[in-house]
């Protein structure tokens, strides 16, 4: 396995409060894989993906667990080790690719920089790989020393991928690599990310609130709820068969293309506080199906069947299964 | 091309700014109380005297017309005599400039790169022990009057001590170099303007970066693992330099204005002095050309620092 993530927990210090955003998260990703983390905002997905580079706030830290890239435990390396994973085996495309390009400096030299920071390669190389990328994502190379001010946002969106990819990564985060562009940029990111995977052997983490873009574009998905994985198995199998109340409700919560419209469902309450986690499962408050057993006792991680792991404790008698509806 | 038209176009905006300042200054000059005849002939002085005084001065006109002719005289390059010195106000402005900037400029260098380190190393600490220290030094700075803490300083260092002159600019009896000689002089008020204007930038560096440091691009620069150095001082510093920029360019007219209190003080013969002495004397030229001089140094401060932004910040052309 490339990426081993171990029992993962991360606080933050909130006041004199400590609370905890990722909770006992456990998941690998082999090379050329690809993980798709959804849930709702506030879910722990992204705390989770910037654990893993170890860029979490200032009053955040990783209070448990590993996180083994190539035998080495990025949870507890020195700082110097990670700075030198950093881009070079794991980059990160963030959430707002309309302000992650510093505003100043032309984003050629950006890319230039990045890759100079960590391989010993001459300007000319490094500029003769950023206008390979700048083509490949889409973008003239004759753009290459312009100001990010000079693009437009989809073109900003390309730009952040090529300066994700001008490392040669081994592993690509992307969070919500979509969230800022409109249906049509969405699809040809969707599929950019795709066809960048197969040419450079990446593995890629992807992290977004809609499940059913997940679905397409990775292999595997984890459901995420209050800071915990909820079920994860392959994509069709998540989404298709759901043994886990929640997933079953976020992917009724989105329109489908294939069926006629109806009414979409809704998950009453709200995403859980943190400070006041219920004793059992974290979203017993919220599910329909909750008993007492649910709200008294938290339920363990298991296999339901090969390949598709859930925790819930009615995971085998909620099969809900979409296909016979 | 563009950069070309701009410039032209400030500097047009520039001429109706500077006409209304002087018209500004030479009336609120005059209607301050005192008359500079009668100050010049002395207490005991005949009323024929100080007639005639006044005559000489322009003074007996109509305000309108003493403006007017000021007007023409300093579009003629002429700012006048002065009514003690009868030196010509433009000779008087050159020497006192010289002597200012000698000690204003470098003082204000060094307290903005003081400033903005210090500033710099506060944010990057941020609620930690050194952002505390530096930032409530900051404030004990900030605080303090600049004619307390310079007559502070010439007591310990040069009345107790006896290590530095306690004023003037040069020595009557010295075995030094004349250099040498008015480097000694300049320590005391340099340090007391650096230590003065050290807090503004500070401050101004510090919330700056800190408003910085939180953008996402700072972000990406610490996902791509560049060391911290790296992402305060290629990624945040450059981005956060633009209020500091602002600041240069207003501070720009102390500069030749002078640091009156400074330079009172430690007697320092430069424009803050000379026009503080004409002020007592109510030698109106002198004044007026002390104003002006500082009045024309704020716009054309104003006018770098607009050329600065447009290097630190590309957007800036494009709008």
């Amino acid at each position: 396995m490339l990426l081993e993530v171990k029992n993962l927990c991360v606080d933050f210090k909130v006041g004199k409060q400590t609370l905890r955003a990722v909770n006992d998260v456990s998941f690998s990703l082999g090379e050329r894989d690809s993980l798709g983390l959804v849930g709702e905002s506030g879910c722990g997905k992204s705390t989770t993906a910037f654990a893993l580079m170890r860029l979490l706030a200032k009053n955040g830290r990783i209070a448990g667990g590993q996180v083994l890239l190539n035998g080495l435990d990025l949870a507890s390396a020195p700082y110097d080790e990670i700075r030198k994973v950093r881009w070079k085996d794991i980059a990160i495309i963030f959430q707002n690719a309309m302000t992650a390009l510093n505003p100043v400096q032309k984003i050629g030299n950006q890319l230039v920089n990045a890759l100079q920071e960590h391989e010993n390669v001459s300007r000319k190389e490094a500029i003769e790989r950023a206008e390979y990328l700048f083509e490949r994502v889409g973008i003239a190379k004759s753009r290459l020393m312009q100001y990010p001010h000079e693009f437009s946002g989809g073109m900003k969106q390309r730009a952040v991928i090529a300066l994700a990819l001008i490392c040669k990564p081994k592993i690509l985060i992307a969070d919500e690599p979509t969230t800022a562009l409109d249906v049509v940029a969405q699809r040809q990111v969707i599929e950019l990310l795709a066809g960048l995977q197969d040419e450079f052997h990446i593995s890629i983490i992807m992290i977004s609130h809609d499940i059913s873009a997940v679905a397409e574009a990775c292999s595997h998905i984890a459901v995420m709820y209050g800071g915990e994985i909820m079920e994860m198995g392959n994509s069709k199998d998540v989404l298709i068969r759901n043994n886990h109340p929640y997933t079953h409700a976020l992917v009724g919560s989105f329109p489908s293309l294939h069926k006629p419209l109806s009414a979409l469902m809704q998950i009453p309450g709200g995403a859980p506080n943190l400070a006041d986690m219920p004793v059992g499962c974290p979203f017993s408050p919220r599910c329909p199906y909750a008993t007492d057993l649910c709200r008294e006792k938290k339920p363990p991680m298991r296999q339901v069947r090969l390949g598709k792991l859930c925790k819930c404790h009615y995971a085998e008698e909620l099969d809900f299964n979409r296909k016979e509806g | 091309m563009k950069f070309g038209k701009y410039v032209a176009r400030r500097v047009l905006q520039m001429i109706p700014v500077i006409l209304a300042i002087i018209c500004i200054c030479f009336m609120i000059i005059h209607l301050a109380p005192g008359d500079p005849a009668t100050i010049l002939a002395g207490e005991t002085a005949a009323d024929e005297y100080i007639a005639e005084l006044s005559a000489q001065f322009g003074l007996d006109q109509p305000m309108w017309k003493q403006l007017l002719i000021y007007m023409k005289n300093v579009f003629q390059g002429n700012l006048g005599e002065s009514f003690a010195d009868k030196i010509p106000v433009t000779t008087m402005l050159a020497e006192r400039m010289k002597v200012t900037l000698m000690l204003v400029l470098p003082s204000e260098i060094l307290a903005i790169a003081i400033g903005t380190l210090l500033g710099l190393t506060a944010a990057k600490r941020e609620n930690r022990l050194q952002d505390h220290l530096i930032s409530n030094l900051s404030i004990v700075l900030y605080c303090m009057p600049t004619f307390w803490l310079g007559m502070m300083l010439m007591l310990l260092f040069a009345v107790n001590l006896k290590w530095l002159p306690t004023s003037g600019m040069q020595s009557f009896n010295t075995t030094l170099s004349p250099f040498l000689d008015t480097l000694r002089h300049m320590i005391l008020p340099s340090v007391t303007l650096i230590l003065v204007r050290i807090p503004t930038y500070l401050k101004l560096a510090r919330s700056s970066i800190v408003e910085v440091a939180q953008e996402d691009f700072i972000n990406t620069a610490r996902a791509i693992g560049y060391s911290e150095h790296v992402v305060y001082r290629k990624h945040a510093l450059r981005n956060a330099l633009l209020p500091t920029v602002t600041q240069v360019g207003m501070s720009l007219s102390t500069l030749f204005s002078g640091a009156l209190l400074t330079e009172t003080v430690f007697s320092w013969p430069g424009m803050g002095r000379m026009v503080y002495d004409a002020i007592a004397t109510r030698d109106y030229p002198v004044i007026m050309g002390g104003f002006l001089v500082s009045a024309v140094m704020v716009v054309i401060g104003s006018f770098i620092t607009d050329i600065i932004y447009m290097y630190l910040d590309p957007r800036v052309v494009a709008e």
